[in-house]
């Protein structure tokens, strides 16, 4: 039996940086219509199942109802998860759930937030990243049509793993002993703050460190610094790098970059260098806190040592673009194969 | 972005004085001390406190009913003896013992509190219009609940004051629960914010527990209208940890909140929230912690015996007429 997971964060997309950065707003209601054409794509292929996490706000549950008559051959439930928390953890514990019941991927609606949190538990089970914002490096905006095919092509073994998948490379935030702490899929700031805060990362007059999996000058947000520090970065599916870049107010280099959407920013960089796999690159370790993936995660205390290493066994991520044209072209062999042109 | 030592410090401070007035008020209703209804604060000072305290001296402040704005004022600068002396009714209250939960400070700008559910926010759309119009960089903060935003003026502020970029903040405290109307059944959206986006406007959801959030979300938004940029949506998700007003029973719909919900909820109590932030990040030690809360209770014990000391308000006719604007 064929059988996808979906999970949608319903806080994606509506933190401060709508106020400070223009950025982008989603509401959970674009989030349903968006995840009810991926359920659309997936019951036109024939996928069995399709597993929702519930959430408190219920859009699990206004999916089914809204696709519910429309369905001819999937059937639609709520993962039955025992408790639903609100929080992070719910998308933990379903990752798990699904990883659990070997869904043939899972489709993630969210930023590089909940794409990090997912990466955590999901293990070979590939990833579909879906964008619910535009200030995103690590999902993908696409329609969530071509998402729930890619989905469907994977999960029904249309498309293979080999072909339509990838690893993507991810940081490891390791502690003194070697234990992992954390995870960044796109970028790891370092940030002369001392709080939380509501979590966002906007100012960059306080990040000394930055570590990037990826840099390119198409990017959005802390990732775009390196684009544009140092263009030739790795690129997805080639072999992995990371760049380490020092910032400090007197740094020599000046780059301008668009922080987030909307937000030009100069960032003066004192030293910046690429690393490989297995390299571990210490942090330092003033007072301050470590932001993963955009978001302020992890306060650096006075006896703090942590380091970063790049894994390149990160989460399984379906590659859209060979996913739809591998499975473009194996419908189109079938059709001729049996000659059933429309 | 990043907070200063000293403005978490004042946060946390103002967290601790909110929550002993708070509880001392809840334990006077009870004691039959204090006049009129007292709609609790216990698990939602958060957002007041967050928003309001780095508001400047000639910002307009309209206050939630939560804590009967307690959460709000601590913040202002306001006598808070003539506070509590108000809502036990003494002629040493604010308004003389008038009001109780009805009051005005406005030397600090707070004009009023508003009488039904809502109608704040034509008052606020006109302070917001003055702000503008004076141009001294003055903010407007209107605080309300889920509840609000069901009345037809709520929408027709939110519509003035983008069509006219109004320095404006709308801080809706969003605690699910409307008297005893879950906000799920009252609005066809869970995020209240997503109205404030139908009219092109800002808006941001916070973690209304974590006084610290809100603090960087109000300061960012007030920063925006103080420059002249327009109001901004800012829905703090909070929570009730008892009923709508001490006295009624808290129900959701027809059925009381089940124990599990009361435990669950008190796991995101926001002083203990924030106390653990400020020993985690060094802001403040476990000793500076116990001197801020008995300052606070100190404060507040003393807020109780100016209004025990207080006379009864009594006024006759003629100086209750004296006070009414059109007899």
């Amino acid at each position: 039996m064929s059988e996808v997971g979906i999970i949608v964060n319903p806080a994606s997309g509506k933190d401060i940086r709508r106020v400070i950065a223009n950025g982008s707003a989603t509401t959970n209601q674009e989030k349903i219509n968006k995840v009810v054409r991926i359920i659309a794509a997936l019951d036109a292929h024939g996928v069995d199942l399709v597993t929702i996490l519930p959430d408190p706000t219920h859009m699990g549950q206004r999916v089914i109802d809204e696709v519910k008559p429309d369905l001819k051959h999937s059937r639609v439930v709520l993962l039955p998860m025992p408790r639903i928390q609100g929080t992070y953890h719910d998308t933990l514990g379903a990752t798990e759930m699904m990883r659990d019941r070997q869904v043939g991927c899972i489709v993630v609606l969210g930023g590089d937030g909940t794409s990090r949190v997912v990466a955590q538990r999901s293990g070979s089970v590939p990833l579909v990243p879906v964008s619910t914002g535009t200030n995103n490096v690590f999902p993908r905006m696409i329609e969530g049509t071509l998402a729930g095919i890619a989905a469907a092509q994977i999960a029904l073994g249309i498309v293979s793993p080999e072909l339509g998948c990838r690893r993507a490379p991810r940081l490891d935030l390791v502690d003194v002993e070697g234990d992992l702490v954390d995870i960044a899929l796109v970028d790891l700031a370092v940030i002369n703050a001392l709080d939380l805060g509501s979590r966002a990362v906007w100012e960059l007059n306080g990040i000394r460190e930055l570590i990037l999996t990826t840099a390119s000058p198409t990017n959005i947000g802390l990732s775009s610094i390196g684009g544009w520090l140092c263009p030739d970065m790795a690129r997805p599916g080639g072999d992995p790098q990371a760049l380490h870049i020092e910032m400090a107010p007197e740094g020599r280099i000046s780059v301008m970059a668009p922080v987030a959407p909307g937000m030009m920013q100069e960032v003066r960089v004192t030293r910046f260098a690429k690393f490989g796999p297995g390299e571990p690159i210490p942090l330092s370790c003033e007072r301050g806190v470590i932001a993963l993936d955009g978001e302020r995660e992890v306060i650096i205390g006075a006896a703090d040592e942590y380091s970063v290493v790049l894994n390149p066994e990160g989460p399984v991520v379906v590659d859209l673009e060979n996913t739809l044209h591998v499975g473009a072209q194996t419908q189109m062999k079938t059709r001729e194969e049996v000659g059933q042109w429309p | 972005m990043a907070m200063t030592t000293e403005q978490m410090t004042k946060l946390y401070r103002n967290l601790i004085r909110a929550d002993q007035y708070s509880k001392m008020m809840h334990r006077m209703v009870e004691q039959r001390k204090l006049v009129g209804f007292f709609q609790a604060a216990e698990g939602a000072i958060a957002p007041g406190v967050g928003a309001c305290t780095f508001l400047n001296s000639d910002d307009n402040l309209s206050p939630h009913h939560r804590g009967n704005g307690i959460t709000h004022l601590i913040s202002r600068g306001i006598d808070v003896r003539a506070f509590i002396a108000e809502h036990a009714g003494k002629e040493a209250g604010c308004c003389r013992g008038r009001s109780t939960f009805h009051f005005s400070f406005p030397e600090q700008k707070v004009y009023l509190t508003s009488g039904f559910i809502g109608y704040n926010f034509p008052v606020a759309t006109g302070w917001g219009w003055a702000a503008k119009r004076r141009n001294l960089g003055q903010v407007v903060m209107n605080c309300s609940g889920d509840g609000s935003y069901g009345q037809g003026r709520a929408h027709e502020a939110l519509l003035m004051a983008m069509n006219w970029k109004l320095p404006i903040i709308f801080l809706c405290e969003n605690n699910g629960m409307a008297i005893h109307s879950l906000a799920t059944e009252m609005h066809p959206t869970e995020d209240i914010s997503s109205l404030a986006q139908g009219y092109g406007m800002p808006a941001v959801i916070v973690d209304g527990q974590d006084v610290f959030a809100v603090a960087e979300v109000a300061l960012a938004a007030i920063e925006r209208a103080r420059s002249g940029r327009g109001p901004t949506f800012v829905e703090a998700k909070t929570l009730r940890f008892a009923g709508h007003d001490v006295g009624s029973r808290d129900l959701a719909g027809w059925t009381p909140r089940e124990e599990e919900e009361y435990a669950e909820m008190r796991k995101r109590e926001p002083v203990n929230l924030a106390t653990e932030r400020v020993l985690a990040e060094d802001i403040l030690t476990q000793s500076a912690i116990d001197g801020m809360v008995r300052e606070a209770a100190a404060e507040a014990a003393e807020a109780e015996a100016f209004a025990d000391a207080s006379a009864v308000a009594s006024p006759n006719e003629a100086e209750l007429l004296a006070d009414v604007f059109a007899p």
